[in-house]
């Protein structure tokens, strides 16, 4: 039964000589929820284009529910995929009402079709709404029924590019927990490409970053923040310090003391704001300046190796001193 | 979705409506029977010639009109299937180019040859000439003397030196007029004369027979080639300005060698694959009558082509003149190099 | 349980070009381009016959150059007149600008042919105007019938094509652009410069392209005005030599010309911009005109009018008077012209939908399908006689298969027209639309059908439009092609003109005129209503 809803075996896409996604390999359970995070131009929408089909790989096989649709020697439709997609432009169909919209993709007599598509958009509080076309509602709104519309004809995977990024601060988060709880009703597994790591990391079981077109990590979102294994992914999951270093003898000197190194050579030494503690004693700086954000305050210290942010619990000025919690540390290739 | 099938249901109804709008039975079995016409004339007054013959012998007609050479070229691409019974057209050369392609059949029928003057039909009986035109010269009266212009030499004389109306080479009856020059006089001497006429061109050749004979009632030229029933339908025609225009300028009928004015003809033949063969030869028989001679000379102010039949009004008060023996048949060979000849002089 | 997949050819090598499988819509494409290719391979066949026709060459050369001089008199002349009236009437209010909308599109209904009639008539040397001015004391010597005449002629005939393409081109999608420009304080001239003309390139671009193959494809009002261009030289091969073969080889340059035209007018519009959902149902919002500003711009639309319209229209119209018309006759070449008309607008517009859809997957054989409408109808007729030769012998007499045959003729003839408005309204939809609707389950055909196809109804309806006001005009095809005792207005018109009855060939252009009207007047309204 456990057969993962998505499977990607060292897929490969090129444009012209530059590999968009190069040699990914991953597997998605069912039920599960998948952030593609990265760069621009790290592949993460021509990805989600591949596992929806609406692009074709040049190496690699990709299998939905075990089953193979892509790969050498083999092709399966878009249409036969029962995967769905929201587009980051949510590309409603212009010249029919939300009702008509969510409709859409669903089979059935015209009465019975009509009746789902109303209960969906009932369930995202939009049956109101429903005979209006999309050039009619609020930008929210259209996000809904572009949600409605996907996930209607109930698919066992659903894909969505950069979902949210075109709505405002207090509508996202609505607009988020809904695709939390409808994703999680449906049972229906998902890929959310995003930028925003903080938008991801609440509602996903799994994180996937990208750079360059390679998967470069994966696993659960606490993992990937707490041992990203590049600098990239570091940042990408939120505020870090990075400092260079240099590994001799399967260790690196820190300002925070000895840690221990896989490799040898340049390395960069990645450690969190939020990990990082005033002390009386450690390493000495000053700080440079000191910002409210919100529920803390994040001072910039200025130390023998370099700047430092700091979580802190309110202003902080003059001389301090700082320590990292114990396996704060991390070292990172250079 | 739905609302976009009465649209191409309406479509598709327009279309077979059309469809059924017409009789196209090509072969009928019916009483009388039918003959399928192509015709490159397109004058009204050939449709009541048709009705009379259906009248008189309960042959339907079914008829396309078109150029004369599509025409042909339409009887070629039909080949053996091809319904045309009757080819009908309004210049000699465009009936040898049929007759050349194979698509005509010879017929033999006395009244035919009796009706219609050898000399304006094929010997061997694929083509006969119906009706007559002249090509001849309207000169403005004020200007010109009747006598300054009783020859074709003259119209290339330098007596009119910039002082002539002609439409472009490209028309048949100037084609064949000047086939018919070369077949008269050789080559040089017709060359010659092609050059004088481009010498005495008043303006580049423009516009129709009619704008010709118009041109010459503004002044722009003494004198202009024409076909006769242009001038014919000028002078008796509704429009008040017209037949003002005709009180000034006239008629003149050039001889060549002396025997006589330059004429075409209409005609026609039977087709090579006519599957109603006896009623096209009717056709063709019913078209060489005085009555069909007399209908198409009445109403299109053409010529009969018979001397037994008498031109009516309007046509015979211009009727009385000497008509050149020449065989038409001679015109069509002599085309292709007459146009090489015009296009040489500069005759666009 | 068994796989749904379909096998996929992996060609390697294949670059940037989008490796997917052949669809339906994808063959349906082709198939469409192809039956419009048909004749023109007909013509190229009927090229390489032999041949011993013989032609001055000093004549083709002379020839040639007259064709490029109308094409050099033409493309601006149209480009400017059509898109100046669109931006007007588009984006200002002045005196009669809600009559000039729809009145500007009317010409697109006189055949060139007719307008060509209607001022030599009016203009000749021996014609009543010419006479009246003389007897008034005005000498005037120019001449309608040169080079300048004829680019005067066909501009006021073709002007139409780039008027709606550019109106089309001037409503929704644009208003946000000219009215972000207008609050930046663009100045009229500016803003028509800098924002309009960026905007509209790609509209004036494809109306322009069909108003240019139109010029190199007349025959009618260049024949009439005695301006001797390549078709001329076709006419006269065929007609003259009786060689087809001959005719047949003088079309290739003609679609030499044609095709470089094609390519160029898909140079302009590689700055063609997409259309999201969230800029659709806005309009333009106008400018009141006032002083003489809303003089000029009144003055302009209506020289245009009263050149292309009201003065040759009027004047066939005093010609017409003077002759009875033949109700009977007229009326059931209306019923032929008509029905032709729709059934040839709806097959033209399928298989231009067909290919316009396709046309990313065919783009070379999608561009060659428009060639014919730079083709001369006589040239057309060569190449179409192989297609109907077939016909011919397999439903000899069948009077349905000949109009089919017709109505084939038309779509290959006029596909360009149908394709042009249709790729440019193409164009301007996201193609996330087209995804979306894949992924909810439709294949390439039924997305087309219920998501592209309803998108594009107004260039579909101005594609409609000009097919059928074409068909309408449609002169030489119609004559060799059509069925028995089948007449058309423009062949009533025709054979009249020939004839030279300018009085009697006036009814039946006034009955097209007629005829085209309530389209005409519908469509440029629904141009400003449509969304998209």
């Amino acid at each position: 039964m456990a057969e993962p809803a998505i499977t990607l075996d060292r897929i490969t896409r090129r444009f012209g000589d530059r590999a968009a996604v190069d040699d990914v390999s991953l597997s998605l359970a069912e039920g599960r929820i998948l952030a593609l995070l990265g760069p621009s131009g790290g592949g993460k929408t021509t990805l989600l284009r591949l596992i929806a089909g609406l692009e074709a790989p040049d190496a690699g096989t990709l299998s939905i529910a075990g089953r193979p649709v892509a790969g050498p020697g083999l092709w399966m439709p878009v249409e036969q995929r029962g995967v769905a997609l929201v587009f980051q432009d949510l590309a409603l169909f212009p010249h029919m009402t939300a009702l008509q919209n969510v409709a859409f993709g669903l089979k059935g007599a015209t009465s019975d079709r009509r009746a789902r598509a109303l209960a969906w958009l009932d369930r995202v509080g939009l049956a109101d709404l429903a005979h209006r076309h999309p050039h009619a509602l609020s930008g929210g709104e259209q996000q809904r029924v572009a949600l409605a519309r996907a996930l209607a004809p109930e698919p066992r995977v659903v894909l969505f590019d950069e979902p949210f990024s075109a709505l405002d601060a207090h509508l996202r988060q609505s607009v988020r927990d809904d695709v939390a709880r409808l994703l999680r009703d449906s049972g229906a597994s998902a890929v959310i490409v995003t930028h925003d790591a903080q938008e991801a990391m609440g509602m996903v079981d799994a994180l996937a970053i990208l750079e360059g077109g390679r998967l470069i990590q994966m696993d659960t979102p606490q993992a990937v923040y707490d041992h990203p294994i590049t600098a990239t992914a570091a940042r990408l999951l939120g505020p870090v310090n990075l400092l260079p270093g240099q590994a001799e003898g399967g260790a690196v000197e820190t300002p925070f003391g000895r840690v221990a190194s896989a490799q040898e050579g340049p390395v960069q030494i990645a450690v969190r704001p939020e990990r990082l503690h005033l002390a009386q004693a450690g390493l000495a700086g000053h700080v440079a300046g000191c910002a409210f954000a919100g529920d803390c305050w994040i001072a910039t210290v200025e130390t023998t190796a370099g700047p430092l942010r700091v979580r802190v619990s309110g202003p902080t000025q003059g001389q301090v001193h700082l320590v990292a919690e114990p396996g704060a540390v991390r070292v990172l290739p250079g | 979705m739905t609302h976009r099938l009465p649209v191409f249901a309406a479509i598709a109804a327009a279309l077979v409506l059309s469809a059924c709008g017409q009789s196209g039975d090509t072969n009928a079995a019916e009483e009388g029977g039918v003959v399928n016409l192509y015709t490159a004339r397109h004058y009204d007054s050939d449709l009541m010639l048709y009705e009379r013959f259906t009248e008189q012998t309960g042959i339907r007609v079914n008829r396309i009109e078109g150029n004369a050479d599509q025409l042909l070229a339409r009887m070629q691409a039909e080949g053996d299937a091809s319904p045309a019974d009757v080819f009908v057209t309004a210049d000699a050369g465009a009936l040898w180019r049929v007759q050349n392609a194979g698509l005509l059949q010879p017929v033999q029928s006395e009244t035919l040859n009796a009706a219609i003057p050898a000399n304006l039909r094929d010997p061997e009986g694929r083509w006969f000439g119906f009706s007559r035109r002249a090509r001849i010269v309207a000169y403005d009266q004020a200007r010109v003397q009747p006598a300054e212009i009783d020859t074709y030499e003259e119209i290339a004389s330098p007596r009119f030196r910039g002082q002539l109306c002609v439409r472009s080479a490209d028309s048949v009856y100037n084609l064949s007029l000047v086939g018919a020059l070369i077949e008269a006089w050789g080559p040089d001497r017709a060359r010659q004369w092609v050059e004088g006429v481009v010498a005495n061109m008043a303006r580049p050749p423009e516009g129709g027979d009619r704008d010709q004979i118009r041109a010459v009632g503004a002044g722009v030229c003494q004198i202009a080639l024409t076909n006769s029933y242009y001038y014919i339908r000028l002078a008796s025609g509704d429009d008040a300005a017209d037949r003002e225009i005709t009180t000034r300028v006239k008629l003149a009928f050039p001889s060549l060698d002396g025997q006589g004015a330059h004429v075409n003809i209409s005609g026609g033949g039977v087709a090579a694959n006519a599957p109603n063969r006896a009623n096209a030869i009717r056709l063709l028989e019913y078209l060489a009558s005085a009555e069909a001679q007399t209908l198409v000379s009445q109403h299109n102010n053409e010529y009969p082509a018979s001397p037994n039949v008498p031109a009516p009004a309007p046509v015979d008060a211009y009727a009385d003149f000497q008509a050149h023996p020449m065989p038409v048949s001679a015109y069509g060979p002599r085309q292709a190099e007459a146009l090489a000849m015009m296009s040489a002089a500069g005759w666009r | 349980m068994a796989l749904t997949a379909t096998s996929l050819e992996s060609s390697s090598g294949g670059r940037s070009r989008k490796r997917r499988p052949p669809s339906l819509l994808h063959v349906l494409a082709l198939a469409a381009a192809l039956i419009a290719l048909v004749p023109l391979i007909g013509v190229i066949a009927a090229a390489l016959g032999s041949t011993d026709a013989r032609f001055a060459p000093s004549d083709l050369v002379r020839y040639g150059l007259t064709s490029l001089g109308l094409l050099a008199l033409v493309l601006p002349s149209v480009s400017i007149l059509g898109s100046a009236a669109a931006w007007l009437v588009s984006l200002y209010r002045f005196p009669g600008r809600d009559l000039f909308t729809w009145m500007l599109a009317m010409p697109l209904a006189l055949p060139a042919f007719a307008l060509a009639y209607g001022y030599a008539d009016l203009l000749d040397v021996g014609g009543p105007f010419r006479l009246w001015l003389r007897d008034a004391g005005l000498g005037w010597s120019g001449s309608i019938r040169t080079l300048w005449g004829a680019g005067l002629i066909l501009t006021l005939a073709f002007y139409p094509y780039v008027y709606l393409t550019v109106r089309s081109a001037l409503t929704a999608p644009a208003a946000r652009t000219i009215e972000a420009a207008r609050l930046l304080g663009a100045s009229p001239v500016g803003l028509a410069m800098r924002v309009g003309l960026p905007l509209a390139r790609p509209a004036i671009a494809a109306g322009a392209a069909l108003a240019a193959m139109e010029t190199l494809a007349d025959y009618g009002a260049v024949q009439f005005l005695g301006v001797q261009t390549l078709t001329t030289g076709v006419v006269r091969a065929w007609f003259v030599l009786g060689s087809v073969e001959t005719a047949a080889r003088l079309a290739l340059p003609l679609l030499a010309l044609a095709a470089v035209l094609l390519w160029l007018e898909r140079q302009n519009r590689a700055g063609r911009y997409a259309e999201s959902a969230r800029s659709q149902g806005r309009r333009i919002a106008l400018v009141q005109l006032k002083g003489p500003a809303a003089s000029l711009a009144t003055a302009f639309c209506g020289l245009i009018i009263l050149l292309g319209l009201v003065i040759p229209l009027g004047w066939l119209t005093v010609s017409a008077l003077d002759v009875a018309p033949e109700i009977g006759r007229i009326a059931g070449a209306a019923r032929n012209s008509f029905g032709l008309g729709l059934a040839g607008a709806a097959a033209t517009l399928v298989l231009a939908a067909a290919i316009a859809l396709g046309a990313p997957r065919i783009p070379v054989t999608a561009r060659l399908a428009s060639l014919g409408y730079a083709t001369p109808g006589a040239v057309m007729a060569i190449g179409l006689l192989v297609p109907a030769a077939a016909v011919w012998s397999g439903f000899a007499g069948s009077t349905l298969a000949a109009l089919g045959l017709l109505v084939f003729a038309y779509a290959a003839r006029l596909m360009a027209a149908a394709v042009e408005p249709l790729e440019a309204g193409l164009a301007r939809i996201t193609p996330t639309m087209g995804e979306a609707a894949r992924l909810l389950g439709r294949n390439e055909v039924a997305t087309a059908w219920s998501v592209q196809l309803p998108m594009i109804v107004g260039p579909a309806l101005t594609a409609a439009l000009i097919v059928f006001v074409d068909i309408l005009k449609e002169l030489p095809a119609t004559l060799i092609l059509r069925p028995f005792n089948f007449d058309t207005l423009a062949v009533m018109a025709d054979n009249y003109a020939r004839d030279e009855r300018l009085a009697n060939a006036g009814w039946p252009v006034l009955v097209i005129v007629l005829l085209t009207l309530p389209a005409t007047w519908w469509l440029t309204g629904r141009i400003g209503a449509v969304r998209g």
